[in-house]
């Protein structure tokens, strides 16, 4: 490949949009605003499809200049586009894309207009650049800065406490993670000198398989604990229901297609260091799936739209996770794209019927809505049935070979497969759920409009309406993506081409397996697991169909009978409440009994600031001083000289 | 004394003469020369940083060793006339709208300066001390300058009452470092303790060691033994005077009351140049006089800086006063330094002195933003004052949030760099409890700088707070430590190089 890609113009233009947003949008129209941000990740969109298609065999870098060139220690500003950069740069600009031309109908009547899009624009540059490096250090760039966006935007309605305090939890969750990340990457550096994946990945694959646990095993760990936390693992998962408070395209694009995807992206870039880390690729199997499976059965009991599609995203990612895992990175990829479709789609659906609703989001509270938004219905259900991976829809390609590859991987097993098996059926079921309560059924809504609940905008919000086309026309070619997306996966069983394994191949080429271990394809066993998994799937849907929609008051007696089960999923397990006590409420008692008022002299003397204020005659001040804290203080100094002094001597003698 | 050893002081002569010079142009010129002063000021940190880019053709050790000229001292001297003339720069509106003095504020000013610049190039515990007494002399009054507010008068008092203790401290540790040596000078020191250590590994090895005449030089009239207690005791003492000076814990008591009483632009200088001063004596005490006892202060720099960070964080999160808020942070940012310093290694002394340059620049822009809001009588200081800002003054309010994010430590800022480079060689030192401790503390940190940040863009302000136009001297500041600190962030190889010279200087020739 010769010619010169300028991949930096790919972050760039959005980063432009973004500034041109936040310095003039404020005085611009909601119309210019729109357009500068749409246009700005068009533009992008465009880039990265030429980029798409120039693609050789070889990876292709481009470097632009030398960030950091200490002695023992150096860095580039470098791009690196390979299959895996590539389509991760597609999914990110085209289903941005769509989610910011939903959002230009979506946050019409919000305020903040220009923000909002400065904000998404801003994350776009962030998570290019994230996807785009060339290296490690450059990727934490892009990794920071989505954390810092996404923080903005569930904060976004900040008038309400609860959001500004869930982007706080986000924020300072992930940062826990990053840290790991950050320490990974240090040890990246001390083990190949050098973070550029060019040079990282060759050299990790050319070490042999660690059979113990070794420097690669350490990196790989604490790049899972990145991981964990960007794409809201276990046990790091707990910030992502409540960053659903931030506004819904919001959710869709960072919570749901991109941002939380990053996990996944960052293992499977490091496939080459983990495949030779094979005890921290089992952690990474064990964790998602865990959190595949856990993730879905809080789902099913939810009752928050958005919330039942956070524990389902939570869910989803573990799928990929699992994938990764058990080694079938392709497989992960293919199912971080078609999942980046339907959630979109999923979400984008959910905001529509919010905003038809007024804002509400109890799905207890909805019903019948298929008569009022049809095109919301009929994308939502195609997302629905891809999300259940029925066949012929998209999540179907890429969840069956997850599932096929944690069974016959050698670094699989039976286990990975159950919990793959039953999670895809509770998936099926509590999707359903959502589905059948949300849009049919009686409609409750009516009822409630007619007694005039929706007080808070009853001009706008009389009987629940479609969207505007400009809201609508996104979800229909979501939902054409969410149905046919798969089919470029078509593995060689089903007759197709095998396309999107052999596309990515060259990125994976590292991370191959040892030939010994090639899986051998008995078509007779992949299809009666095939078919098992649609069983279970089609079992899961025809389960709500009957709890929701024919026999509803089944739901409640099964809810009754297993009162004690169901209030511990509904109350999620109680994590919350218990991460709160073991590791909030702690710091918050030190810093606040012991440092604050214990050791902080304005806490205790309140009468600091007032007397600060006033000049009082030099007598009183320093008598107040000689019997204030000046001597506690100083006493403090001695108590710290004594234990360090009878150290420093306990040492010596 | 030949004459060309006056070149070596030459920066800290030309700072002493400007500063008598400007202060009687103070006294004796009517109210309006403050502009005259204040470019006097300017031109004479100009001149002393001139004198010290020519002095790097003049290295070596001056004075009868007592004073160096080396990477180290250059490095330190380039910071504090940065740090000076940015505070100069951006206390001018402060100083008319309270009604200051100008020319004695900038002298005190430049001769704390000047003792700064002793303490970085002092080779003699005798010359430290000098230099730490008048670069603390002219920080007191300096704290003290708002004479007719009783906080500012009260901390002013308070750090005082409390340095001089600490200072005794320090003056003790040298008493008994030059009794278990007898030399107060550092690199003798060093030689002398390698050669007692040198011998103690020797005679544990049963072989005799005949004098020689270099042991029996006037260099080695060390102890026959290594003198382990008085060497702890003497190293503890030291360590006091200094963990005070830089408000390590459990040394910080002193910090939040005398931050928040001080004039702000003497806050931002305080928590900048006389701190990163006394990093500069803490740097060559330890790492050159007292290199062979490092395994047993290691241990203390890994507690103090564990403290600090947590201290330092923990007590933060329930400021509602910016300076005060501020002031815990710099004890939890002593705490990041002093996490690289236990590494004691080039990279450790190295990522020292990056942070110290990412933490000026950094932490004079969130001062100068909290001194222009303020106000007169500094009366917008709260947390809530800041509601609204990013509505109402964009400019400052990104400023703002540049430092902010550079002090939380999100990459291209100099304060992510700054931590990068203290994680780094932390784990190359093996210090993984330490790091994973400093690990927590960055995440824990994030939280009282994201609550300004959530008040200025999320918050409706609850009372009017006025605001007054920049002015071309504080726009013009801001610009710079707005603009030093994204470029600490993405081209930070010059700093970079100069803090790795100068740490090889220091722990290589020491």
């Amino acid at each position: 490949m010769e010619s010169n890609l300028q991949l930096w113009l790919i972050p760039t233009v959005p980063l432009l949009g973004a500034l041109w947003n936040g310095l003039w949008g404020k005085r611009s129209s909601e119309r210019a605003v729109a357009s500068v941000a749409v246009g700005a990740v068009a533009v992008s969109f465009l880039l990265a499809l030429r980029a798409f298609f120039a693609l050789g065999d070889a990876p292709y870098l481009e470097s632009y200049f030398s960030w950091i060139a200490a002695a023992s220690f150096q860095a580039h500003f470098n791009f690196y586009l390979d299959p895996l950069s590539a389509v991760m740069a597609l999914i990110v600009t085209g289903v941005g894309l769509l989610i910011h031309i939903y959002a230009v109908g979506y946050m019409s009547q919000e305020g903040g207009y220009y923000r909002f899009f400065c904000y998404m624009n801003l994350f776009l540059f962030f998570m290019l650049t994230l996807v785009l490096a060339g290296n490690y250090l450059l990727m934490f760039v892009g990794w920071e800065g989505v954390g810092l966006c996404s923080y903005l935007l569930i904060g976004f309605y900040f008038r309400r406490e609860d959001a500004a305090d869930a982007g706080k939890k986000a924020f300072i969750t992930t940062r826990l993670g990053d840290f790991g990340f950050l320490i990974a990457l240090l040890m990246i550096y001390s083990t190949f000198e050098s973070l550029n994946y060019s040079e990282v990945l060759p050299a990790a694959a050319s070490l042999p398989v660690e059979s113990t646990a070794g420097p690669l095993t350490v990196i790989c760990l604490l790049l899972l604990v990145g991981a964990a936390g960007k794409s809201a693992q276990v046990p790091l998962y707990v910030w992502l229901p409540d960053a659903m408070l931030g506004p819904t395209p919001v959710s869709a694009l960072i919570h749901a297609a991109t941002m939380v995807t990053a996990g996944v992206y960052i293992i499977a870039r490091s496939s080459a260091l983990y495949v030779h880390a094979p005890q921290a690729l089992f952690m990474v199997a064990l964790v998602g799936g865990i959190t595949a499976f856990y993730a879905a059965t809080i789902g099913i009991v939810q009752t928050d739209i958005k919330r039942i599609l956070a524990y389902s995203t939570i869910s989803q990612i573990g799928y990929m996770v699992m994938a990764c895992g058990v080694a079938a990175f392709s497989a992960a990829i293919f199912h971080l794209m078609t999942h980046a479709f339907f959630k979109a789609l999923l979400f984008l659906g959910a905001g529509s019927v919010i905003h038809a609703l007024g804002g509400e989001q109890d799905i207890r509270k909805m019903g019948g809505l298929r008569h009022y938004l049809p095109r919301t219905y009929w994308s939502f259900l195609i997302a629905c049935l891809a999300i259940a991976a029925l066949p012929p829809f998209s999540g179907f390609f890429s969840k069956d070979p997850i599932l096929w590859e944690a069974y016959v991987s050698p670094y699989g097993g039976i286990l990975f497969w159950l919990l793959g098996i039953l999670t895809a059926g509770i998936t099926s079921f509590y999707i359903f759920r959502l589905f059948f309560l949300t849009f049919h059924g009686h409609s409750k809504t009516a009822v409630a409009t007619s007694s005039g609940i929706h007080v808070a905008e009853p001009a706008h919000h009389g009987v629940p309406h479609e969207s505007p086309p400009i809201m609508t026309w996104p979800l229909m070619i979501l939902a054409a993506l969410s149905l046919a997306g798969g089919w470029v996966g078509i593995p060689a069983l089903w007759r197709g081409g095998d396309h999107w394994n052999l596309f990515l191949a060259p990125a994976f080429r590292l991370a191959a397996l040892p030939t010994e271990h090639a899986v051998s394809h008995d078509a007779a066993t992949e299809i009666i697991f095939t078919l098992a998994s649609i069983l279970v799937s089609v079992a899961g849907i025809a389960l709500a169909y009957l709890l929701y929609c024919r026999r509803p008051e089944l739901a409640a007696a099964a809810a009754a009978r297993l009162r004690g089960l169901h209030t511990l999923v509904l109350n999620k397990y109680y994590v919350d409440e218990i991460y709160r006590s073991l590791f909030v409420q702690p710091l918050v008692v030190v810093s606040r009994e012991l440092l604050w008022k214990g050791m902080d002299a304005a806490a205790i003397d309140g009468s600091f600031q007032g007397l600060a204020n006033r000049t009082r005659r030099l007598g009183d001040r320093v008598r107040r001083m000689q019997s204030g804290n000046i001597r506690s203080y100083a006493g403090w100094v001695v108590l710290g000289a004594i234990l360090l002094i009878s150290f420093m001597v306990g040492l010596a003698s | 004394m030949p004459a060309w050893n006056l070149t070596a002081i030459l920066p800290e002569a030309i700072l002493t003469v400007v500063g008598i010079v400007v202060m009687l142009l103070g006294s004796f010129s009517s109210q309006n020369q403050d502009r005259g002063c204040r470019t006097v000021t300017l031109m004479g940190l100009a001149g002393a940083t001139v004198a010290v880019v020519a002095q790097r053709q003049h290295q070596g050790a001056f004075f009868d060793g007592m004073f160096l000229v080396d990477p180290f001292g250059i490095f330190f001297h380039l910071l504090f006339f940065l740090i000076a003339a940015l505070v100069v720069l951006s206390s001018a509106d402060y100083l008319q709208a309270e009604k200051l003095t100008v020319g004695e504020f900038y002298t005190l000013l430049l001769f704390g300066t000047v003792g700064m610049g002793l303490m970085a190039s002092a080779n003699d515990l005798i010359l430290s001390f000098i230099g730490l007494e008048i670069s603390s002399l002219a920080s007191y009054v300096l704290v003290g300058f708002r004479r007719g507010v009783a906080s500012s008068s009260e901390s002013a008092l308070k750090y005082f009452l409390l340095g001089s203790f600490a200072t005794a401290f320090f003056l003790y540790g040298i008493a008994l470092l030059f009794g278990a040596t007898g030399s107060t000078r550092l690199t003798q020191i060093q030689e002398i303790l390698r050669n007692v250590s040198g011998r103690a590994t020797a005679g544990a090895a049963g072989t005799v060691l005949l004098p020689t005449p270099s042991t029996l030089s006037s260099l080695a009239q060390g102890p026959e033994q290594f003198p382990t207690a008085l060497l702890g005791l003497a190293a503890s003492l030291l360590f006091v005077g200094l963990a005070f000076k830089v408000s390590a814990a459990p040394f910080q008591v002193w910090t939040p009351d005398v931050y928040q009483g001080a004039p702000t632009p003497v806050t931002a200088f305080l928590s900048t140049g006389p701190k990163a001063a006394a990093f500069a004596v803490f740097l060559r005490v330890f790492l050159v006089g007292l290199e062979q006892t490092a395994d047993q202060w290691s241990a203390l720099l890994w507690v103090s800086a564990a403290l600090s960070m947590f201290i330092g964080n923990l007590a933060a999160l329930w400021q509602s006063n910016m300076k005060r808020l501020l002031a815990y942070s710099s004890i939890a940012h002593a705490g990041y330094m002093l996490v690289a310093f236990t590494a004691h290694s080039v990279d450790g002394t190295s990522a020292v002195l990056f942070y110290l340059v990412a933490y000026a620049v950094m932490n004079l822009g969130a001062f100068l933003v909290v001194t222009h809001l303020g106000n007169r009588g500094e009366r917008y200081v709260e947390m809530d004052d800041y509601a609204g800002l990013g509505y109402r003054s964009p400019l400052l309010a990104a400023c703002l949030t540049i430092f902010l994010l550079s002090l939380i430590g999100i990459p291209l800022t100099g304060g992510f760099l700054g931590k990068f480079y203290v994680f780094r060689s932390a784990l190359q030192a093996d210090l993984i409890g330490l790091t994973i401790l400093s690990v927590v503390n960055s995440a824990i940190a994030a939280y009282y700088y994201l609550r300004v940040m959530v008040a200025m863009y999320m918050n409706a302000p609850e009372r009017p707070v006025p605001l007054e136009p920049v002015s071309s001297s504080v726009g013009v500041t801001l610009f710079i430590c707005a603009g030093g600190t994204l470029w600490l962030g993405v081209f930070p190889q010059s700093i970079l190089r100069l803090a790795e010279n100068a740490a090889q200087w220091l722990l290589g020739a020491g």
